[in-house]
C-alpha cells in the first residue's frame, strides 16, 4: 500500500473549549476508542467524561465489545492444505 | 495504493516476498474470508484467488510497505467481483440505501443508551461472534478490519475504496446495530436496562 491518500473528506470537529451536541461527542467516542483522536479530541473526551456517567458507561460498553471481538471472532485458522496447494500452485506459476 | 510503481522482481525475490509478507498473513486473511461467505470451501477459494492475484500482480506491491492491506483490498475486491455474483446468495440491498436510511441521526440517540457493561462483560464468545455474524456484509467488514485486524481509518479507506468520512460514519453505525443485537442477547439473558 502506498503513501497515506489524500482524501480526507474527513474534518474532524474541532474542539474550541465548548460542549458538543451529543453527535460530535459520540463521534469522538469512536476517535478515542480506536486511537484515531488527536491530542486536543482526548483531552476534551477525557475531561467530559469525568462528569458524565451516560458517556462513560457508553464507552467502558463499547470498549468491553470491541477487546470482545478482538478476543473471540478471529478462531478461524487456516487448513494447512490451503497453504501447500497455493505454494504449489505458485511454485508452477513461476516456472 | 501506489500502482505507478512499478517494481522489478527478480524470480527468487518473488517467492521471497511472497513467503516473507504475504504468507504471514493469510490466517487473518482465511478468518475475514470465511466471516465474509460463511463457508469454508468458499473461504477457500476466496483466499486461493487472493494469493495467485497478489503474486501475479506483485510487481505493483512495494516492499516493505502495508503487505497486509495490500492483500485485504485484493480479497475484499474479488469477494465483491467474482463471489458475490456467483453465489447464489440473495442479493444482498444496495448499500447505499442502506448507508442513507442508517445516516438518519435518530438512530444515535435510540441506541447507544440501552447496553451495559456487565451485561456485555458476561457474554460468552458466541454471543459476540453470533451478532457480528448477523451484520448485513459492509457493516460487518469495517468492524472486522477495524477491531479484529487492527486497520487505521485512512488504511480501511483504501482497503475499501471509500472516503475516510464514510468509513468513520459506516463504523458507527455498525457498532450501533451490534450493539442492538448485543442489547437483544442481553435482554434475553434477563438483564434489565
Amino acid at each position: 500500500m502506498g503513501k497515506p491518500s489524500s482524501d480526507s473528506s474527513d474534518n474532524a470537529p474541532e474542539n474550541k473549549g465548548k460542549d458538543l451536541p451529543e453527535n460530535e461527542c459520540l463521534k469522538i467516542l469512536n476517535l478515542v476508542l480506536d486511537e484515531e483522536a488527536t491530542d486536543e479530541q482526548r483531552a476534551y473526551f477525557e475531561k467530559h467524561l469525568e462528569n458524565c456517567m451516560p458517556y462513560y458507561e457508553i464507552y467502558c460498553v463499547d470498549r468491553k465489545i470491541k477487546e470482545l471481538i478482538k478476543k473471540n471472532c478471529c478462531d478461524k485458522e487456516v487448513p494447512q492444505d490451503l497453504v501447500d496447494s497455493i505454494r504449489e500452485k505458485i511454485l508452477q506459476q513461476a516456472e | 495504493m501506489s500502482e505507478k510503481q512499478r517494481q522489478s522482481y527478480s524470480k527468487k525475490e518473488k517467492e521471497e516476498v511472497f513467503e516473507t509478507e504475504f504468507l504471514p498473513h493469510i490466517d487473518s486473511m482465511y478468518n475475514f474470508a470465511y466471516r465474509l461467505t460463511f463457508d469454508e470451501d468458499d473461504a477457500k477459494d476466496l483466499v486461493q484467488d487472493t494469493y495467485l492475484k497478489a503474486y501475479r500482480f506483485i510487481q505493483s506491491f512495494e516492499r516493505g510497505t502495508n503487505a497486509k492491506a495490500w492483500l485485504f483490498r485484493i480479497l475484499k475486491n474479488s469477494f465483491i467481483n467474482d463471489f458475490r455474483k456467483k453465489s447464489k446468495q440473495p442479493a444482498k440491498v444496495d448499500y447505499q440505501e442502506v448507508e442513507s436510511y442508517y445516516n438518519s441521526e435518530d438512530i444515535d440517540k435510540s441506541i447507544t443508551t440501552d447496553l451495559r457493561v456487565d451485561a456485555v462483560q458476561d457474554m460468552i464468545g458466541d454471543e459476540i461472534s453470533n451478532a457480528l455474524n448477523s451484520l448485513d456484509v459492509d457493516f460487518r467488514t469495517v468492524i472486522i478490519l477495524c477491531d479484529l485486524e487492527g486497520f487505521k481509518y485512512d488504511e480501511m479507506a483504501k482497503i475499501l475504496d471509500i472516503p475516510i468520512g464514510t468509513v468513520r460514519s459506516r463504523l458507527h453505525r455498525a457498532r450501533n446495530l451490534l450493539k442492538e443485537k448485543l442489547n437483544d442477547y442481553a435482554t434475553k439473558m434477563g438483564y434489565k436496562n
